[in-house]
């Protein structure tokens, strides 16, 4: 699926002309004129260049437009008039080392960029409030169902409405919505698509009205009388019907079911759930999807969503709820589903975003902030070691009477103003960073688990916002870094130095100390590095092991696709029953379906069941076992229950390792039988012989008080993703319990894709109002799985290396600086007769120091930090001591490098010439 | 009328670049058009300025294109100039000619 949006211009440069450029469409035809120059030098020259070609286009008409008056020369204040010389003349000193200047600006721009990219992201997947009125009082109250593993939030419809009474003196009003996947006819192919099934109160509670039409009124919200209506979102209005207003009061339909259109949403809204296309009234799920949507207490499908009274809190609700669930406990107490009824009422904005989902994104802006730290300390030891070159001439003007402020304003001045520069091509990299950032990130955070229900990954890129926090920090950081240049550069102490030989200046105690103060810098710099190499490296360890997960099966050419079959409406369970006519009917359609798939070219294997790697399809608990005594409801084992045809096994590469496999004479009449997987039969018969066992499962699977033998164990299928592991499995035959919904899953010889519309065609024939939905390799379902960790993996791998190489440049700019100033020194113990081997080791030996005491350190902070990466880590332990030891040594090799390459120079001295210029 | 227009000399570049265009003189071609000729950088409010100025003195006219998907949905502005602009750059080539009579030979000893 690809829904990345065509590239556009630097938005924050876009915004600038829009606001400097005349409204009217002069003004527009300017900037279509340099979107279209900003395509052809894309194309030509790369995204990066044309993205900074637009931005100096934006920068240079903004001054040519501006008023006059901001243009001119301000006389405003003398102290601004200081200002400007400040920086004036700061700016000639920058432009007369355009070596530091370059590299000083290019450092920071590193740890700017890559801060403001993950902020665009952070920003919209957690900081932002959700985008509805009065975020902080939307609260999701449920009589929630809470196992010993899980807790189950949603309600029934029922359910829903005797909430609906109870809460309405504290929650006002109160919703309810569900998304599913619905069959669309009527104009064009048949198509799958998510509605959102809501009640009528869902759009005022978001505060959205209808773009065309109107919502739901309070009477479509009576399941009594089901009004068949519907709310077209604006993505289908456009792409489907061709955005023509004439749509309402027009007629679609919906699994079959006519249903009149009555309004259509604003652009981009999408739901609570992120996901909706289309909306429904909850009122006719009855008459839309099933019957027993109404009707059924045990059906948990609804999720509730609403807004606390003002001075009502969270707590109250609760307390208020709290009978409700002890009488709801009575009256259902024989319903079988087991597990506690508790009142819980969450905040909306808790359940918005994913534990696991956010940590990654936490670690990433940590790790950032790091190597912003780095950036810091090195661009301070940049500054001290040009400062120290400059001693003399701050000594002069401190002689003659600067004051130490203003040394140190100047010296201020000149950060700030590699701060600003830096920050403005920081945002340029952080365009280009939260592009990628944007490619990489997991489906799983915006498609289908929806794990970030506010980011939205086309709108992930750089705006005011980012411009500003970039801005922000660049001060910020300009301040941290120029801070202790200035202090250490104004103090009065310098005046001593007048009096020193030129040559001398920065050698004795003071040069000493300020080379402390360097040393101190990087050794500190190699300590954050390495504390970012090992989270890289611990992430690394783990991607690798999760990709070396054992799967069970073969996933190479492997495709998944469902369809959904209309079904009568009085149906009352989304398996359908065994006596079910429609049961019988829908398992001859599927095994009909699935041999005319057998017969396409280019396919080797079909069946029909779970697809492995993509999550379990069903769970149940095993209620009893036949000839052992009666399990407590808390110890009952959870099991995935999962429906598949005779050849599934064979189809996905499973093996059999005992029994027997499922096949015709399984048929609906004949004794329920099972298949076991491994991990299920060493949960549940540890010693004994499985096959013959008798399990009751619950009543979705299986009718009341009923049994079913253990035929078969295969080997085990990784369902979850591989971090979750391998759970146990009872296999059922789809002779015996029949599904409306299942999915096929196809072995191809070639690609996979490339039998879609021969598959599609023989759909056609059987019945051309069945569209086929959810197709997907079951290799990219493996990928998805490990989406999150690839992300982290990868971008935290790009802040260990800059953290490494930045910290091995600080070195080697320390150890060349020493070299230069200690050249004196060096001449005279070679011309006293030191080996140059010698003197060379007395100055690798400084690095080398520094280098340690950075890793020690480093180690001892990793040591106590990582355990914080301990829920994203995969086989690895956080204190994984092979991680530790290769990082460190890594590291130390890398350092002692960078301090070997300038040391090497003292060889080259010649005692004579040292000793002559003196 | 009669009296005569001066150019400056971003003027001067754009009403030029116009009459090589003919009929599709828009923003984009125009400074497309100067940067490949005279190998100079052009910034697009630089353009718009002048051909503001341009369209004020009576120099050209400007009409209004299509949206187009292209440009973010955005029109052109062609930009034609007007018998009066064609003149003024008529008298300006003179009054430069005039300038650089005599000075070619001096350019061809340097080179």
């Amino acid at each position: 699926m690809n829904l990345r949006p065509a590239p556009r211009p630097p938005h924050a440069a876009t915004v600038l002309l829009e606001l400097v450029l005349p409204t009217g469409p002069n003004g527009r035809a300017v900037l279509g004129d340099l979107e279209e120059l900003w395509r052809e030098r894309r194309r030509r020259n790369g995204a990066l260049r044309a993205n900074l070609w637009y931005i100096g286009q934006a920068i240079g008409t903004a001054l040519r437009l501006l008023p006059p008056h901001l243009r001119q020369r301000s006389t405003v204040h003398p102290l601004w008039d200081g200002v400007r010389m400040e920086a004036r003349y700061s700016a000639r000193r920058l432009a007369r080392t355009p070596g530091f200047t370059a590299a000083a600006v290019l450092i920071l721009a590193v740890g700017i960029g890559g801060n403001s990219a993950i902020f665009s992201l952070l920003r919209d997947a957690i900081l932002a409030d959700p985008p509805y009125p009065e975020p902080e009082r939307l609260v999701l109250p449920s009589i929630s169902h809470v196992y010993p593993t899980y807790t189950y939030h949603g309600a029934s419809y029922p359910e829903f409405e005797m909430l609906l009474d109870v809460t309405d003196r504290l929650v006002d009003p109160l919703a309810g919505y569900a998304v599913e996947a619905v069959t669309l006819t009527g104009v064009g192919d048949a198509e799958r698509i998510a509605a959102e099934v809501v009640t009528p109160d869902y759009f005022h509670l978001l505060g959205v009205s209808a773009a065309v039409g109107r919502t739901f009124t309070s009477g479509e919200g009576n399941a009594a009388t089901p009004s068949m209506v519907a709310i077209l979102g604006h993505g289908v209005w456009s792409s489907r019907f061709g955005s023509d207003p004439g749509m309402l009061g027009r007629e679609i339909f919906i699994n079959g079911h006519g249903v009149t259109v009555i309004g259509v949403l604003p652009r981009g809204f999408r739901g609570v759930t992120g996901q909706g296309r289309l909306w429904l009234p909850m009122a006719a799920a009855g008459a839309l999807l099933d019957q027993w949507r109404i009707t059924n207490h045990g059906a948990h499908w609804v999720s509730l969503l609403g807004r606390l009274r003002h001075g009502a809190s969270i707590e109250g609700a609760e307390s208020q709820l709290a009978p409700l669930a002890q009488e709801m406990r009575r009256r259902w107490a024989d319903h079988g589903s087991g597990g506690d009824l508790v009142a819980v009422v969450r905040p909306f904005r808790s359940v918005a975003s994913n534990d696991r989902a956010r940590a990654s994104l936490l670690l990433l802006a940590s790790a950032a902030a790091l190597v912003l730290l780095i950036v810091c300390a090195n661009l301070a030891g940049l500054l001290l070691v040009r400062g120290s070159a400059r001693t003399r001439e701050i000594a002069v003007r401190l002689a003659i009477g600067a004051g130490r402020w203003r040394v140190a304003r100047q010296c201020l001045t000149e950060c700030l103003l590699v701060g600003l520069m830096g920050g403005v091509v920081g945002l340029a990299l952080a365009a280009w960073g939260a592009e990628g950032l944007a490619l990489l990130a997991p489906e799983s955070w915006v498609a289908g688990s929806n794990e970030l229900q506010f980011l939205n990954l086309e709108q992930v890129g750089v705006d005011w916002g980012v411009a500003l926090f970039a801005v922000g920090l660049s001060v910020v950081t300009s301040l941290l870094f120029g801070l202790l240049p200035a202090v250490r550069l104004s103090r009065p102490k310098q005046l001593a130095d007048l009096s020193a030989p030129l040559a001398a200046t920065s050698r004795g105690r003071e040069g000493r100390r300020l080379l402390g103060i360097k040393t101190m810098l990087v050794s500190g710099q190699v300590a954050v590095a390495l504390i970012l190499l090992v989270s890289a490296g611990l992430m690394m360890f783990s991607m690798a092991k999760l990709q070396r997960v054992d799967t069970g099966i073969d996933s190479a050419n492997l495709l998944k696709f469902s369809y959904t079959l209309p079904r009568s409406a009085e149906s009352a369970s989304p398996h359908l029953s065994l006596d079910d006519a429609d049961g019988e009917r829908m398992l001859a359609v599927h095994h009909t379906f699935l041999e005319r798939i057998q017969s396409v070219p280019g396919v080797s294997d079909a069946s029909l069941g779970c697809p492995p790697l993509g999550g379990l399809c069903g769970q149940s608990t095993v209620q009893s076992i036949e000839g052992r005594p009666d399990i407590p409801e808390s110890e009952r084992l959870q099991v995935g229950t999962i429906i598949v045809e005779d050849s599934y096994f064979e189809t996905v590469g499973a093996r059999l390792l005992r029994g027997r496999t499922f096949s015709a004479t399984d048929w609906r009449e004949a004794p329920q039988v099972l298949i076991l997987n491994e991990t299920a039969v060493r949960e549940l018969f540890p010693n004994e012989n499985s096959l013959g066992q008798r399990l009751a499962l619950g009543h979705s699977v299986m009718s009341e008080g009923a049994t079913a033998e253990v035929v078969g164990v295969v080997s085990d299928i990784l369902y979850a993703s591989p971090d979750v592991g391998r759970q146990p499995v009872v296999y059922l035959s789809s002779r015996q319990v029949p599904l409306a919904d299942p999915t096929f899953i196809v072995r191809t010889d070639n690609d996979p894709f490339a039998i879609l519309p021969a598959i599609r065609n023989e759909l056609r024939d059987l019945n051309p109002n069945v569209p086929i939905h959810g197709v997907e390799t079951v290799e990219a379902l493996g990928t998805q799985a490990t989406g999150n960790t690839r992300l982290v993996v990868s971008v935290l791998s790009v802040f260990a290396i800059l953290a490494t190489v930045l910290s091995a440049m600080g070195l080697y700019a320390v150890i060349a600086h020493a070299v230069s100033q200690r050249n004196r020194e060096m001449g005279i113990r070679i011309a006293l007769g030191a080996p140059t081997s010698g003197v060379l080791r007395l100055i690798l030996l400084q690095g080398a120091t520094a280098a340690a005491v950075g890793v020690v350190v480093g180690l001892g902070v990793a040591w106590g930090t990582t355990r914080l990466l301990s829920s994203l880590l995969f086989g690895v332990s956080a204190t994984d001591s092979v991680t530790y030891l290769l990082a460190g040594s890594l590291l130390f090799a890398v350092t002692l490098l960078a301090s070997y390459l300038p040391a090497r120079r003292v060889t080259r001295i010649d005692p004579i010439e040292v000793l002559r210029s003196e | 009328m009669g009296e005569r227009t001066f150019l400056s000399e971003f003027e001067h570049l754009t009403l030029a670049a116009a009459l090589h265009l003919r009929h599709d003189a828009y923003g984009a071609a125009l400074m497309r058009e100067i940067e490949e000729r005279t190998g100079r950088k052009v910034q697009a409010g630089t353009v718009y300025l002048t051909v503001q100025r341009l369209e004020d003195k009576g120099l050209v006219s400007c009409t209004l294109g299509e949206p187009d998907e292209s440009r973010g949905g955005r029109p052109k502005r062609y930009v034609t100039p007007t018998a009066a602009g064609v003149r003024a750059l008529a008298e300006h080539r003179e009054a430069l000619l005039g300038l650089w009579d005599g000075l070619e030979a001096q350019l061809e000893k340097i080179r």
